[in-house]
């Protein structure tokens, strides 16, 4: 009884399960590879704002500043940026910071998302004191420790008339840098970069080539507008972050539509599968009439097996989606090298539900009804 | 105990595309056995489900026990109280079992069966139970079918042309059989085109021209 049940289901059931399977999986397959796309995008903080220009321009970011000290929900900084020699031979680039700073931005090639952030010992915040030295860890493994197995830093500044001065700092930290510096790139960036505090060192004894302005606020429409304005260069997520938002939010559009379209086809599919379904089963719906079934047992009957059969198609077809973007993720990692995240937003679970109850409720309760319409004699008649 | 059945119809009329019965007056009771003969297409069968309340009919009255029928409305209740269906090719649900067949009243109806065991051995049918109605013959299907008739202690059994479709001697058990029940107090409506049938039976009409003659 079951598996011939089964059987006058099979047609519903495919049906069923592939346009269940390619709407679950439309929606998972957009949403994974958006958020793959953007993850690390809206990792890094918008309120954060930075920018960058040669010392010779200071006069152009002070006017900046000035608009930014008006804004009581705006706090910002200056790097300086120099030059300097390692004792291990290589050049490199030194920063000097506040002693305590919010975040530290690099400049990256090959991100698409156009700045990245470092990451000190898992953290987006540092403190360093005066004589101390923050830095990449390909610095870090470079510097050969002392009698005691301390890591001191080396540095020889030279400053615009020429002339040289070298400086001993204690190690603070290391920090892996998110950007990949190319060993065959031999510029002095390709060890990343050492911090030290604004304190260490006088301006007179290295040239200072670089001046950064790292700035947090909240106004970050004017500030963008400010910097802009003054013909400085300006590095922010705030922007790319908008677009991504209305990328997608065009997704979610797509989605409607999809779902919309795919609905209808569904709809028209599914009725005349059920049809079929109900067809095949019009003489036994005639006898148990005959016998006394009354219409509503009849009714109950459909609607079970519909609904029945709809929520098993569903969840099949989730199972065999899940299973599918498993191996997608397995192909990215293991062939393409790449992280990837198999992920659903709330909404298109709530859009797949909806989709799915509307479409099981409706189609079962029809079944159901026209089960009862079903004219018992005209299907007695047949022969066995 | 058979219940009391008590049925009168007069002036039943129906039409399809052109009118098959006309003018319909016939009355039943208990220890009835009424045999209807007629042309094929002259109505019988659909005589037969305007009696067993399968099929509407245009106009007349009908009246079941104390139940005056209307058009348009369900009597699933009245059917599964009282009337068992026996037809000419069996409707046996193919995909069941004939356990499964004849147990298939009792998800219908709260009613107790009143002696499975009884009916089963009085249609010896106990080797079948297991089987698919579909590895039958067409003796065995009948007796399967009738006693899924009996099962809820009809007192109305409804025969359309039971025997049609069986060999001489399984037409002698399914008469035999119906007589059997008759003698019980069921009524028995039943239709032939045996005239070997017909002339045995007590009560024999005729449908000609969508009206019942008596004592053919
Ligand atoms: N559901 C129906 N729709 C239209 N015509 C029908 C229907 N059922 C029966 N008829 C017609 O009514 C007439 C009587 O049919 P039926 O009662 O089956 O005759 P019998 O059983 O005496 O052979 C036939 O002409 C048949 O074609
Ligand atoms: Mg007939």
């Amino acid at each position: 009884m079951i598996e011939k049940t089964f059987n006058n289901y099979l047609l519903l059931s495919v049906t069923a399960f592939l346009s269940f399977a390619m709407m679950f999986g439309y929606l998972i397959y957009t949403d994974s590879e958006s958020y793959n796309k953007y993850k690390d995008l809206f990792a890094v903080n918008p309120n954060v704002i930075f920018s960058y220009n040669d010392a010779q321009s200071k006069n152009e970011l002070r006017a900046v500043t000035k608009q930014l000290d008006k804004l009581s929900d705006t706090h910002y900084y200056y790097m300086k940026q120099c030059v300097a020699q390692t004792s291990f031979g290589k050049e490199c680039e030194v920063r000097f910071i506040p002693s305590y700073v919010w975040g530290l931005y690099m400049t990256s090639d090959n991100s698409e998302v156009g700045t990245s952030r470092a990451m000190i010992n898992g953290k987006h915040e540092v403190s360093i004191g005066v004589n101390e030295a923050l830095v990449s860890e390909q610095v870090y493994n470079s510097i050969k420790p002392d009698k005691d197995g301390k890591k001191q830093l080396k540095l020889i500044f030279t400053n615009d008339e020429g002339k040289r001065v070298l400086r001993k700092y204690d190690v603070a930290a290391a920090y892996s840098d998110l950007n990949e510096y190319h060993d065959d790139l031999e510029t002095s960036y390709s060890i990343g970069a050492v911090y030290l505090n604004i304190g260490s060192v006088d301006e007179g004894e290295c040239g200072i080539i670089n001046l950064a302005l790292f700035i947090y606020t909240e106004q970050k429409d004017f500030v963008i507008q400010q910097l802009r304005k003054s013909d400085v260069a300006c590095m922010e997520v705030y922007t790319t972050q908008n677009q991504a938002v209305l990328d997608i939010k065009n997704g979610i559009m797509n989605k409607y539509i999809i779902a919309a379209v795919l609905f209808i086809l569904l709809g028209i599919n599914l009725y005349s599968s059920f049809t079929n379904a109900l067809n095949d089963r019009k003489f036994e719906i005639g006898v148990k009439r005959a016998i006394g079934a009354k219409k509503s047992s009849i009714m109950l009957q459909f609607v079970i097996e519909g609904f029945t059969v709809m929520l098993a198609n569903t969840l099949l077809s989730v199972w065999a989606v899940l299973n599918l973007m498993n191996v997608y993720k397995f192909v990215k990692e293991i062939v393409f090298n790449e992280k990837y995240i198999v992920t659903i937003n709330t909404e298109s679970l709530i859009l797949f539900v909806v989709f799915t109850f509307f479409l099981t409720l409706i189609f079962s309760l029809l079944f159901a009804y026209k089960s009862t319409k079903v004219e018992i004699v005209k299907y007695l008649k047949e022969e066995l | 105990m058979v219940k009391d059945i008590n049925i009168e119809l007069s002036g039943i009329k129906k039409s399809y595309d052109k009118p098959v019965l006309k003018d319909i007056c016939l009355s039943v009771t208990n220890y009835s056995y009424v045999t209807i003969v007629g042309k094929s297409g002259s109505g019988k069968s659909t005589l037969m489900n305007i009696l067993g309340l399968i099929e509407g009919f245009d106009g007349g009255i009908y009246r079941f026990n104390d139940t005056v029928i209307k058009k348009g409305k369900d009597y699933s209740k009245l059917r599964y109280e009282n009337i068992g269906f026996i037809f000419q090719s069996y409707n046996l649900i193919p995909t069941l079992t004939c356990r499964e067949n004849i147990m298939l009243p009792l998800v219908y109806s709260s009613k107790q069966s009143g002696s499975l065991d009884e009916i089963i051995e009085s249609l010896d049918i106990a080797d079948l139970l297991d089987k698919k109605v579909t590895v039958l013959s067409g003796g065995e299907k009948q007796r399967v079918a009738i006693a899924r008739a009996l099962l809820l202690n009809p007192s109305l059994i409804i025969a359309d042309e039971p025997t049609g479709n069986l060999d001489p001697v399984n037409t002698k058990i399914v008469l035999d059989l119906l007589e059997k029940e008759n003698k019980k107090g069921r009524a028995v409506i039943m239709i032939t085109h045996d005239d070997t049938i017909a002339r045995e039976a007590r009560k024999v009409y005729r449908l000609e021209n969508g009206v019942l003659h008596e004592n053919y």
